[in-house]
């Protein structure tokens, strides 16, 4: 595909990553769309917790360069890096008896150093995070005494204090009853048209990912399998050999956007 | 607010604590007379010459070895995400020990002596533990850490006690010491265990927002800008430091370190910037008054003041482990 390194924006350039030689991410080349949110969908085991970790300078590329901005994240600073990228993994630890605020502010982390400890920024970041995620009501109580739910929007908030103009999320809705995984999702659609993020997430659910994705990359063994750009549909096809599953397409008559029923391999031969 | 009102609260325990540890002794001295004697020094006075020339040293002893220990605690749960962290329990004061015993058993002396030599043993044998605990596939558990320290302390203490069995001489030296005890101290030993005391403060300093975002996980801490690998390695520098200074000082003294940073955790926050400075002020209270507990308990006999700290630490040791590994 197309891309330009000298354009702003996040750009993975034939990026590999992996650990002890064992390739997982193999030379991947992708372009994020600015302002917009861009799932990444793919089975288990197919390279997208190692990509996060690479891009979270938790591991070092084997080959190629992930590009932030027209520089390369692993050649910068990583404090640089983190005032730039913001990244909530998919099961940070929680450390007991902590409050939402104290929670929250902990995002401020890359805009402070020894002399400079909390400003008046820091405060309105994390008010601003804390309303926008409807989390300010309980801002001073324990996080672990909060619904998963909640506490999910708490470790978002935290993100959006970090005042990152990227955000990856993975799996942000693993373990979320229906109505906070779409209250989760508005709020992450909401932060791309509303307030100029680049929200980049992981997602398990085919559905919700057509639905809420500006752009669509499909991840099998490693390699980008499909890019699906606004407008462009996605077949049964794509999703076969992305999942190995046979799935059954309808289009949902008030989107116009397809939605998608894996058969039942028993139920459908008879 | 809560958090000044502790820092207040805990100053003033301390100064108090430290008045009443200047008074008690073979002599009582009024806390007015010891409080005299800093602000109105009389050279011929007998109680302030007591109290300046001969009880100020224990008490800067006690003070210096129970900070170090409590900000000690803090750094080692912080580093390996757990609460049972502690500098006698994971192996770094028998470390310490015996790298002392040994050096004075070899009849060696070394450039800033036995606190340095300390640091060394400490961080020696904290490395073996990291590398043991670490092996196999589950990597480091907070049992498996817990469980090598416990046996990598045992084993550098029989190595200790095997060195004093067939060196008597460092053995009549290192005796009370090896309880851990306060009394025969040396002015120089303090000294150059408080100037390293005081440089593992600052690192732990320092370091505290970003072990506060370790506290979050790897990833999370790596992605909001902590450098996973430099922090880990102050942190265990500042943590030889201060049990370095804190075992030559008073010798091999438990459970301050795990004591002290839990009570703070569960009274004031969980906010590393909060826990290094309190954890200071706390355990040089509380071993104050172990200390006191110590001299004033069975008089006219003295216990070492690691015995009553033991006495305190263990049970509270037991219970938290029975509470994490059910």
């Amino acid at each position: 595909m197309a891309y330009n390194t000298k354009k702003s924006g996040l750009v993975l350039e034939n990026l590999s990553a992996g650990y002890q030689k064992k390739i997982i991410v193999d030379d991947i080349s992708l372009a994020i769309p600015r302002q917009k949110m861009t799932v990444l969908v793919g089975a288990n085991g197919c390279g997208k917790s190692t990509l996060l970790s690479t891009l979270a300078r938790l591991l070092q590329p084997l080959g190629g360069s992930a590009v932030l901005d027209g520089k390369a994240i692993h050649e910068q600073p990583t404090k640089a890096v983190a005032r730039q990228l913001g990244i909530l993994p998919q099961s940070p630890l929680l450390p007991e008896g902590l409050t939402v605020f104290e929670l929250v502010s902990r995002g401020r982390f890359p805009w402070q150093n020894f002399m400079r400890q909390w400003s008046d920024e820091d405060e309105q970041a994390v008010e601003e995070a804390l309303r926008l995620t409807g989390t300010a009501e309980f801002a001073h109580l324990p996080v672990e005494s909060l619904s998963g739910g909640q506490r999910q929007r708490c470790w978002i908030a935290m993100a959006l204090a970090q005042q990152t103009p990227y955000i990856l999320l993975d799996e942000p809705t693993t373990y979320l009853d229906l109505r906070y995984q779409v209250e989760i999702l508005e709020l992450l659609h909401a932060l791309t048209r509303r307030h100029g993020r680049t929200v980049v997430v992981v997602l398990h659910d085919l559905n919700f990912a057509v639905n809420y994705g500006d752009s669509l990359v499909f991840l099998r063994q490693g390699k980008v399998e499909g890019v699906l750009h606004e407008g462009d549909a996605c077949t049964p096809e794509l999703i076969k050999s992305v999942f190995d599953v046979d799935v059954h397409m309808s289009v949902n008559p008030l989107t116009g956007k397809p939605f998608f029923m894996p058969f039942r391999q028993a139920a459908d031969r008879s | 607010m809560r958090t000044s009102l502790a820092f207040i609260l805990f100053t003033l325990l301390l100064v108090m604590g430290a008045i009443a540890h200047l008074g008690i002794g073979a002599r009582f001295i009024a806390p007015q007379t010891v409080v005299e004697a800093f602000f109105h020094f009389e050279p011929r006075n007998f109680d302030h010459n007591v109290i300046i020339k001969l009880r100020l040293l224990r008490l800067c002893a006690a003070m210096v070895t129970g900070a170090a220990l409590g900000v000690a605690g803090v750094l080692l749960q912080s580093v390996i995400r757990n609460p049972l962290g502690e500098p006698h329990i994971l192996g770094l004061n028998a470390g310490a020990a015996l790298a002392v015993v040994l050096t004075s058993a070899l009849g060696l002396s070394l450039p800033f002596g036995r606190p340095l030599v300390a640091a060394a043993g400490a961080a020696a044998l904290f490395l073996l533990v990291l590398l043991f605990s670490s092996s196999g596939r589950t990597g480091l558990t907070p049992m498996k850490v817990t469980l090598c320290g416990v046996a990598m302390s045992a084993f550098a203490s029989s190595i200790t006690a095997a060195a004093l069995i067939l060196d008597e001489q460092t053995l009549l030296a290192m005796r009370t010491w090896l309880a851990g005890d306060l009394s025969g101290l040396n002015g120089d030993t303090i000294g150059s265990a408080a100037g390293l005391a005081a440089v593992g403060f600052a690192l732990a300093l320092w370091l505290s927002p970003s072990l506060n975002m370790l506290a979050l996980g790897d990833r999370m801490a790596q992605g909001l800008g902590v450098s996973l690998l430099k922090t880990r390695l102050f942190a265990l520098l500042a943590i030889a430091l201060l049990c370095g200074a804190a075992v030559s000082v008073a010798g091999p003294i438990g459970f301050i370190g795990l004591v002290v940073p839990q009570l703070i955790r569960r009274l004031v926050s969980v906010d590393l910037r909060v826990m290094v400075p309190l954890s200071a002020l706390c355990g040089a209270l509380v071993l104050l008054l172990a200390d006191i507990a110590a001299r004033t308990l069975f008089t006219p006999y003295e216990l070492a003041t690691g015995v009553m700290t033991a006495l305190v630490g263990a049970p509270v040791f037991i219970l938290m482990a029975s509470r994490m590994f059910k």
